[in-house]
C-alpha cells in the first residue's frame, strides 16, 4: 500500500525529472512548459532502454534496487552534465511561478475558450479515469505486452522470459509495465494516458505559435476527440506511444527547419529513435528524407550525421539483439496459403489502391477532402510552416503507398494489415489536422 | 418565424421533458432499447429533442423572462426540481444497497438498476437548471454566456468564410444569408471544407464523448467492481469461461481447446488467455476432428464469440469436441447467465445439446484409447 501511494509517484517523478535533464541537455532554449511536456516520454523511453541494455550486456538484473540505481545513475549523470555544459534551470521547481502562469492562462479565457477548455477537460477527465478504474484487457496487450512484461518481472531476466521471434517488438512498454509493477503498482494502464497528453501539450503549442488561443483549442479537440485516439489511450498497445515519439518529432523537425534551429532537430532525432523503441518501423527514414532535403540548402551535413546517428544508437541494439537471440517462426503449410498479388497481376492495380482509401484515407475522409480543398484554395499564399507540413504529409502518404503495395506484393496475409495499419496513422491524421487547420484559420501575422 | 419557433418552444418544452421522463422511467424499469423493439423508435430521439429544446430555452432572452413571469412554469420547474431530488436520493439508496449486499440486488428486490437511473437525472435535470437560471439572478450570467458564444461562435466563422469583409454584424439571420449565397450562387470550396470539418469535428466530438460518459457511468455505478468483474465486463463470456477453467482444473494439468480455425478462433488463442493459467499447459487441437488423447481436460465450445472472423457457412461447424470423450465429469456453463451445472457422464458430440454448449470435460484418462 505504502509502494503503491508514495514510491510509485516519486519514481514516475524521477523519471520525468530524468527526461526534464535531457531536454534540458540538448534543447536548453526550447520553453519550459515543452520541456515538462516531453520530459516524461523521453524519459520513460531513455529510462527503459538503459534498462535493455544493462540486462543484455552486464546481465543486471531486473529487481528493485538494480533498477532504482540506475535512476538515480541516470538521473546524476544527467544533472552533472548540465553543470558541465552550464545549462540553466537544472530544477524545474519554479512551481509558484508556473502556477501563477496557469492560473493567468485560465482566467484570461474569453467564455468561448473556457467552454472549449471545459470539453478538453471532460475528454482527459474521462481518459484518466478510464485509465486508472481498468485493468489491461486489450487483447493483444494481455496476452504480448502484458504478459511479456509479467514474464520478465518473474524472471528478473530479459533473455529466457519469452520467446523472441525475428519480427518480436521492442520492449518500451513491457518494460515500463515492469518499473509500475516493481515499485507496488498494480495497474500500468495510466501510462497510456500519459503518453496522449504530452504529445497534445506540445501539439497545441506548435499550433499556438501560428494562431489563436481559441483556434488551437479547437484543432486540439479535433485531434483528441478522434474516436482512434480515445479507444487507442485506452487500450494498452505500442501505437499511441509511437505514435506520441513521431508526431512530437515531426513537430520538431518541422520547427528546427521553419525557424532554422539545429537544437530542434536534434531533439527531433531522438524522439524518432525512440519512435523505434516503440515499434521497430522505419518512419524515421521519411524524418530523414524531410530533412535531407530541407537541410540541403542549409549545409547541416553534420546534423544529418548526428540524426542518423541518434537512431541507429537506440535502434541498433534491439536489432541486433533479435538477430542473436530470436528462433526464426516456422509458420504451418495453412498459413502459407497465400494471397499476395503480384505486380504484374492487373488485381494490383485495384486491390492496393483500394486498401490505401478503405484503410488509410476513409476513416478521415472529411478530413483529407477539406485539406485538399483548402491547399487548392489558399495554394498561391501558402507559409512557410504549411508547405513544411504538407510535404510531410505526400512524403508519408508516398511511404505509405509504396509500404503498402510491398506487403501485397511479397506479405501472405497482407489483408490482415489494415488494423494495425490504422492505429499507428495517428501521427499522420495529427499532422493533416494541424495542416488543416493552419490553411482554414488566419495566421497571427494575418489577424 | 424566429419568435413563433421560440414561442412554440416554450410550450413544448415541458411536454417533450414529460415524455422524455416516462420514456426513461419505463426504459429504466423494463429494459433499455424498450421502446425501439416495440414501436421502432430510439429513445434517444427523444433525449435529443429535448436537449435541443432545452438549449434553445435557455439561450432565448424571451423564453427565460417568460418563464421568470409564468406561474405555472414556476410551479412546474419547482415540481421537476423535487422529482430530481427525489430520483437523486434513489440512485444514491440503490447503490448503497447493491454495495452492501450483492451486485444487482436492487435489480432482484425492486426491479430497478441504479445506473438505469442516471439517464431520468440527465433528463430530469433541465428542471432545476431552468429554476436556477431564472430565479437565482443568473440571468446575466445566462445572457452574457450566450451573446459570448454567438460572437464568438460566428466570429471564427465569419473570419474564415468572409476575411476580405472588414465590418461583418454579428447577426445569425445575416450570417445564414450570406452562407446561403455563399454555397448556393457561388458554390465556396470554402464552405465545403468548413462545412466538411464542422461536421465531421461534431460527429467525432460526440462520438467520442457519448462513448467516454458511458464508460464514465459506469465507473461510477461500479467503483467497487473487483479485477475479476471488470475483466468479464470487458471480455464478457471469455473471461467467465476463463474464470470456469481456472477453478475446475488442478495446476499443472492439460487442457486441450479447439483448433484456431472459424468458428473457434476467439476461444482458441490461447496466447491470450495464458496469462491467466499459471502453470496449467494450454495445447490447441490440430484439427476439428482429431482424437483426443493424452489431456486431462478438454474445452466444450460452441464457438462463434467473433461477429467478423469466427463466420462459418454451415450451422453444422459450430460445436467442439466434435469426438466422442470419455469423461468424469462434464460442467456446462450457461452463457447468458453464466451458471456451471455439473454433470458425471460422458460427452457424446451426436447429442444435439452438445452441439451449442459451452463447458468443460475432466477427461477420464484410463478409457482414453
Amino acid at each position: 500500500m505504502i509502494q503503491n501511494f508514495i514510491l510509485q509517484p516519486i519514481f514516475l517523478l524521477l523519471i520525468t525529472f530524468f527526461g526534464y535533464l535531457v531536454v534540458n541537455l540538448i534543447s536548453p532554449q526550447v520553453k519550459y512548459i515543452e520541456k515538462i511536456s516531453l520530459s516524461f516520454i523521453i524519459g520513460l523511453g531513455l529510462y527503459t532502454f538503459v534498462i535493455f541494455i544493462s540486462n543484455w550486456l552486464f546481465g543486471t538484473p531486473i529487481k528493485i534496487s538494480p533498477i532504482i540505481a540506475i535512476l538515480a545513475w541516470l538521473v546524476m549523470t544527467a544533472i552533472y552534465l548540465n553543470l558541465c555544459f552550464k545549462r540553466k534551470n537544472i530544477f524545474p521547481f519554479q512551481i509558484n511561478n508556473w502556477s501563477k502562469r496557469t492560473l493567468r492562462w485560465t482566467l484570461g479565457l474569453s467564455k468561448f475558450e473556457k467552454i472549449l477548455f471545459l470539453i478538453l477537460v471532460f475528454i482527459f477527465g474521462s481518459l484518466l479515469l478510464s485509465n486508472l478504474y481498468w485493468p489491461i484487457w486489450s487483447w493483444d496487450a494481455v496476452a504480448l505486452f502484458d504478459f511479456r512484461a509479467r514474464q520478465i518481472l518473474s524472471f528478473g531476466q530479459i533473455l529466457g522470459s519469452f520467446d523472441l521471434t525475428p519480427g518480436s517488438y521492442p520492449l518500451l512498454t513491457s518494460l515500463a509495465h515492469v518499473l509500475v509493477y516493481i515499485v507496488g503498482g498494480k495497474n500500468p494502464q495510466y501510462l497510456y494516458f500519459l503518453f496522449l497528453l504530452s504529445p497534445s501539450i506540445i501539439f497545441y503549442l506548435f499550433l499556438r505559435r501560428f494562431m489563436e488561443r481559441s483556434h488551437s483549442l479547437i484543432s486540439l479537440i479535433l485531434l483528441t476527440s478522434l474516436p482512434l485516439v480515445t479507444v487507442q489511450t485506452q487500450s494498452a498497445l505500442t501505437d499511441l506511444p509511437q505514435s506520441a515519439f513521431l508526431l512530437t518529432g515531426f513537430i520538431y523537425l518541422i520547427l528546427g527547419l521553419h525557424d532554422d534551429k539545429k537544437y530542434y532537430v536534434v531533439l527531433s532525432g531522438l524522439l524518432f529513435s525512440l519512435s523505434m523503441w516503440a515499434r521497430n518501423e522505419p518512419f524515421w527514414m521519411l524524418a530523414m528524407l524531410v530533412l535531407f532535403i530541407f537541410s540541403f540548402k542549409r549545409k547541416w551535413f553534420i546534423l544529418d550525421g548526428v540524426f542518423l546517428a541518434t537512431i541507429y544508437a537506440i535502434s541498433y541494439p534491439w536489432t541486433n539483439f533479435i538477430k542473436t537471440n530470436a528462433v526464426p517462426l516456422v509458420y504451418a503449410a495453412d498459413q502459407l496459403d497465400t494471397h499476395n498479388i503480384p505486380l504484374t497481376n492487373p488485381m494490383f492495380w485495384v486491390v492496393m489502391p483500394e486498401f490505401i482509401f478503405k484503410n488509410i484515407i476513409f476513416p478521415v475522409w472529411p478530413f483529407f477532402l477539406a485539406f485538399l480543398l483548402l491547399l487548392v484554395i489558399r495554394r498561391k499564399n501558402l507559409t512557410e510552416i504549411v508547405k513544411l507540413i504538407t510535404f510531410s504529409i505526400f512524403i508519408i502518404l508516398t511511404f505509405l503507398v509504396v509500404g503498402t503495395s510491398m506487403f501485397v506484393i511479397t506479405y501472405p496475409q497482407w489483408p490482415a494489415l489494415y488494423n494495425s495499419l490504422q492505429r499507428m496513422l495517428i501521427f499522420l491524421y495529427a499532422l493533416l489536422i494541424a495542416d488543416t487547420s493552419l490553411l482554414l484559420f488566419p495566421t497571427k501575422s494575418e489577424l | 418565424m424566429k419568435k413563433t419557433f421560440i414561442t412554440k418552444n416554450f410550450y413544448l418544452f415541458p411536454f417533450l421533458l414529460g415524455f422524455s421522463l416516462f420514456i426513461s422511467l419505463l426504459e429504466s424499469y423494463k429494459y433499455f432499447g424498450f421502446l425501439v423493439s416495440h414501436v421502432h423508435i430510439p429513445s434517444l430521439t427523444f433525449y435529443v429533442l429535448t436537449i435541443f429544446s432545452f438549449t434553445t430555452i435557455c439561450f432565448s432572452k424571451i423564453s427565460l423572462l417568460k418563464i421568470r413571469a409564468s406561474k405555472r412554469y414556476q410551479v412546474f420547474l419547482i415540481l421537476t426540481t423535487c422529482l430530481f431530488v427525489i430520483i437523486l436520493g434513489g440512485y444514491l439508496f440503490l447503490n448503497e444497497l447493491d454495495v452492501i449486499h450483492y451486485k444487482n440486488y436492487s435489480f432482484v428486490k425492486f426491479h430497478l438498476q441504479a445506473q438505469n437511473l442516471l439517464y431520468v437525472l440527465a433528463v430530469l435535470i433541465a428542471g432545476p437548471v431552468l429554476y436556477f437560471i431564472t430565479n437565482i439572478g443568473y440571468m446575466k450570467i445566462a445572457k452574457d454566456l450566450s451573446r459570448s458564444l454567438k460572437n464568438e461562435f460566428l466570429g471564427i466563422y465569419n473570419i474564415v468564410l468572409f476575411p476580405d469583409e472588414k465590418k461583418i454584424s454579428i447577426s445569425w439571420t445575416k450570417f445564414l444569408n450570406q452562407i446561403k449565397v455563399q454555397f448556393v450562387r457561388q458554390n465556396n470550396p470554402l464552405l465545403i471544407s468548413v462545412l466538411l470539418l464542422t461536421i465531421f469535428g461534431s460527429y467525432n466530438l460526440f462520438k467520442s464523448s457519448k462513448d467516454l460518459l458511458d464508460n464514465d457511468v459506469y465507473i461510477f455505478t461500479h467503483l467497487k467492481a473487483t479485477y475479476n468483474e471488470k475483466m468479464e465486463a470487458q471480455w464478457g463470456f471469455l473471461y467467465h469461461l476463463v474464470e470456469v477453467i481456472l477453478d475446475k482444473t488442478a495446476d499443472r494439468s492439460i487442457i486441450l481447446f479447439p483448433p484456431g480455425i472459424a468458428p473457434w478462433t476467439v476461444v482458441a488463442n490461447i496466447d491470450q488467455v495464458k496469462i491467466f493459467m499459471g502453470n496449467r499447459k494450454l495445447v490447441s487441437s490440430p484439427g476439428a476432428n482429431e482424437i483426443i488423447k493424452d489431456v486431462d481436460y478438454v474445452i466444450i465450445a460452441r464457438g462463434g464469440l467473433h461477429v467478423f472472423y469466427d463466420i462459418v457457412k454451415s450451422d453444422k461447424e459450430y460445436g467442439w469436441p466434435k469426438v466422442f470423450v470419455p469423461a468424469k465429469t462434464i460442467w456446462y456453463i450457461d452463457k447468458n447467465s453464466g451458471a456451471v451445472t455439473e454433470f458425471h457422464k460422458d460427452f457424446d458430440p451426436i447429442e444435439p445439446f452438445n452441439k451449442n454448449a459451452w463447458g468443460l470435460i475432466e477427461v477420464d484418462r484410463t478409457r482414453l484409447k
